[in-house]
């Protein structure tokens, strides 16, 4: 009996044993980065194309790790040692030297950086200059409070070019649809756009008319009520002087400030305000050629579309020929916002071209 | 962060706890221990060893007790992540039963509560346990953790002169950090023991013990409010993965055995020597769910220990009593990052210390006792992700002297005083640090079933030449019934 008991408690014993591992060989923070960034000497020197380094110039690399931010020495050459190994993410930035209009950028994506080996690359950089309206900023997020508020989103949009564009008949629209598991802003079917609007607002007017300008290097905000909202929340912000508010006619409460033109709702089952998710969605902007939102909206007709996501392990959803990256959003209700690094930049690269800021500046203020 | 040596700190900590009411004599007075003859400062392979079987034979004495104890920690001495004020209640209850050829029984319990304040970003529950992980929001506010701790042994002698004995031990703690991200723990452990003691002739006993933990660290962070939770998922101390939503997980497993053997020579009641040697292996793995169902190991931590000690007492005359002490520890660790078998931190700290005393009656009514350690120790750590590599050799020296005074036959003062001097100090990482601790304490016997001892130690740590401190503030009063 006591045999038997003995045996009972040497098998109950078997729970307590640890499954003991081999340590492993390789060690983690032993990687390094070499880069050297440069550009070509076109536009600069006409008889010979060469590269010239690029000083100075900022380095960003975004991993799970987050965000780090370098600048190159004065001979175009960065050094970064003992980081941890991770799948990186770089690009270059710099103005250019002649002309601070122009933005100097690279980008490599999906780097393997592995610890013990050292990675070295030459970032050639392309010029980036006025490439017509983009999102510049969305303050998705609210103020910091705990009452939920959160109807003092807006969207600024900046017009980078030289010459002045026109609003008319141009869409904005919320993407959040699941696609069938494909995630909001993916083509389903693959028929050339994306699926799942859940909200579309357009400007007055039609697309090609030239009622409503927007003037070069200039900012327009669209508020989500234009109104000043440090009344109802002193941590929120003034929108009383927002350029247009959207405006749902189909909604009886819908705020509307007379003073401020409005963008109308054009999906017909919507009868609620123009609001986006506080933390993770899709936003798009279009020329308003194809305002079927029902079939998806075409990729061809979309100016600039912005995916943030609140997670770090996010996998981009949004058609890689809208954006090729998705933004990491600021916490609900932390008063922060979203912006361009470079007011008005699209690289096509969300990840990149965006950062958190700690006070949402509507008209960049 | 620098060497640690937690895995001895948190495995004391449990035995501490249960143990700590029985010793509360030699815990007055300075807490002298191989130099001085008491019954819970034995060298036997239970006292000292921890092995059940011989609990029969250890302790013969049946006794309830009932114990009410708190230890308090406090002061600008302290790690990143430790708390800054910490309290901790506690009511222990042991029950030990002797039942002739039935063996003896030992029970005992304890409710643990424990405060701690402004606790910084931190939400594990051993922040410092020799991992290379942290977990943290963004937050300092006050944690509590409480819950109750019961343990069964039973030991009996199986045949002549063998005996065998084993036990169960199972902890439950709520953790709750009240502010913001309301970060909830439940942590529990289990662990269990058997254990095999033979008796020679000549009074010489060995054993041979194994002891096996399991514990699981459950920790939610998430608001009330639903809105959004900043949790750090720390790989070493400079590299944190960022993880948002209105509810954060991860979840702390470990499992370990530890086996151990144990020589005790008595041959007489002038010579008692000890031997115990451990050697444990355990495991940690860092999880968060990846799904509902799945949880994705994204760290490892392993460790091994040795630890070896080795006890003597001589009567050298009737009012002369010298004590030595051996000892030896290696304790290795490495971390991982699990997600890419890389090897993010390894130490190893190896440690020897030699003790010497004695105690001395100057007459039937007062005893004084005296004892002097000096440990060398050597460490070597490689934090490869941090880029941080330390190699130290350190000689750390404690004198202990304590005093007992019977005013009567039934009512003993006891009072004590330590001194530690630390070249380095791994439990907080200071250099240069000192401490002086005042014990006081005292026993009265009622009557012949019930006796009264009590309690309380004050403790000042000073690190980094006295620019910082800590303080310790502990108490306990226990009652103890004979017969019940």
């Amino acid at each position: 009996m006591k045999i038997k008991f003995l045996i009972l408690i040497l098998l109950g014993f078997t729970v307590f044993v640890s499954c003991e591992k081999t340590p492993p060989t390789q060690v983690d923070g032993e990687a390094e980065v070499n880069l050297f960034v440069a550009r070509d000497s076109i536009g600069t020197d006409t008889t010979q194309i060469y590269t010239i380094p690029v000083p100075n110039a900022d380095i960003i690399l975004t991993s799970e790790y987050g965000t780090m931010n370098r600048k190159t020495d004065e001979f175009g050459n960065l050094t970064l040692r003992n980081i941890p190994s991770s799948i990186y993410q770089i690009a270059a930035r710099a103005h250019h030297p002649y002309d601070n209009s122009i933005l100097l950028i690279a980008g490599i994506k999906d780097v393997e950086i592995i610890s013990g080996k050292t990675f070295i690359d030459t970032l050639v950089t392309k010029p980036i200059s006025s490439t017509g309206i983009a999102i510049n900023e969305i303050y998705s997020c609210g103020p910091v409070n705990n009452i939920f508020f959160f109807y003092d989103q807006y969207i600024e949009l900046y017009n980078s070019s030289d010459s002045v564009k026109y609003l008319d008949g141009m869409i904005v629209a919320r993407v959040s649809g699941q696609n069938g598991g494909m995630g909001p802003g993916a083509d389903v079917g693959n028929d050339g756009d994306i699926d799942g609007v859940t909200y579309i607002f357009k400007f007055p007017g039609h697309p090609g008319e030239k009622n409503y300008p927007f003037e070069p290097h200039t900012f327009k905000v669209l508020a989500q009520d234009a109104v000043d909202h440090t009344q109802t929340m002193p941590t929120s912000i003034d929108l009383s002087h927002a350029d247009w508010e959207f405006v749902n006619q189909l909604s009886f409460n819908d705020f509307d400030n007379p003073d401020v033109p409005n963008l109308y709702n054009i999906r017909l089952d919507r009868t609620v305000d123009f609001m986006i998710s506080l933390t993770s969605d899709v936003v798009i902007v279009t020329d308003g050629r194809d305002s079927v939102w029902e079939d998806g909206i075409d990729i061809s007709t979309i100016l600039d579309g912005v995916e943030y996501q609140s997670s770090g392990t996010h996998r981009l959803t949004l058609d890689d020929r809208v954006d090729r990256g998705w933004v990491q959003s600021a916490p609900k209700y932390s008063g922060k916002s979203m912006e361009r690094r470079d007011k008005g930049v699209d690289t096509n690269d969300g990840t990149l071209d965006w950062h958190v800021i700690n006070h949402p500046t509507p008209g960049y203020q | 962060m620098k060497i640690d040596s937690k895995i001895l700190l948190i495995v004391l900590l449990f035995f501490s706890l249960s143990l700590f009411a029985q010793k509360s004599r030699t815990a007055a007075m300075g807490g002298l221990s191989f130099s001085i003859r008491d019954l819970d400062e034995s060298f036997d392979p239970y006292t000292l060893g921890g092995n059940t079987a011989w609990l029969a034979e250890s302790q013969k004495n049946a006794r309830l007790e009932i114990t009410p104890l708190q230890n308090s920690s406090y002061g600008t001495y302290r790690r990143k992540y430790t708390a800054e004020r910490i309290n901790n209640y506690g009511v222990h209850f042991l029950d030990l039963k002797p039942l002739g050829v039935s063996g003896t029984f030992l029970g005992e319990a304890l409710y643990d509560y424990q405060i701690r304040f402004k606790n910084y970003r931190n939400l594990k529950f051993n922040p410092y346990a020799g991992e290379g992980f942290f977990f943290t929001d963004t937050t300092t506010g006050n944690t509590t953790y409480k819950g109750p701790m019961f343990r069964l042994s039973h030991s009996l002698r199986i045949y002549k002169n063998l005996y065998a004995g084993g036990g169960v031990r199972y902890q439950i703690l709520n953790g709750l950090k009240d502010v913001y991200t309301f970060g909830e723990t439940v942590y529990r452990n289990v662990e269990g023991d058997l254990g095999l003691a033979y008796q020679f002739s000549g009074g010489i006993t060995i054993g041979a013990s194994v002891h096996g933990t399991n514990s699981q660290e459950r920790i939610e962070a998430s608001d009330v409010n639903l809105l959004t939770v900043r949790t750090f998922e720390w790989r070493g101390e400079t590299h944190s993965i960022e993880l948002r939503g209105s509810s954060q997980k991860y979840k702390i497993t470990k499992a370990g055995e530890v086996f151990s053997g144990q020589i005790y020579y008595h041959p007489d009641e002038k010579l008692e020597i000890g031997v115990a040697a451990d050697y444990g292996i355990s495991g940690s793995r860092f999880l968060y769910p990846e799904g509902s169902l799945v949880d994705v190991e994204d760290g490892y931590a392993s460790f091994d220990v040795t630890d070896i000690k080795a006890r003597a007492r001589y009567q050298v005359t009737e009012k002369l009593l010298a004590g030595l002490s051996l000892g030896y520890t290696d304790y290795n660790s490495w971390s991982e990052n699990s997600k890419r078998n890389l090897l993010i931190w390894e130490w190893r700290n190896r440690g020897a210390v030699l003790g010497f005393g004695g105690s001395y009656n100057v007459n039937k009514n007062f005893l004084i006792g005296v004892e002097i350690e000096t440990e060398l120790v050597s460490s070597d750590s490689s934090k490869y992700i941090d880029n941080r590599f330390r190699n130290i050799d350190v000689t750390n020296n404690t004198a202990r002297i304590g005093l007992e005074y019977y005013i009567s036959n039934d009512l003993a003062l006891r009072s004590g005083y330590n001194f530690l001097s630390l070249a380095h100090d791994f439990l907080y990482g200071g250099d240069k640090v000192t401490e002086h601790l005042f014990t006081f304490g005292f026993g009265y016997n009622i009557n012949n079933n019930i006796q009264l001892n009590g309690m309380a130690s004050f403790a000042n740590r000073n690190g980094d030449e006295d620019k910082v401190y800590r303080s310790y503030l502990n108490w306990l009063f226990s009652i103890r019934f004979f017969t019940f």
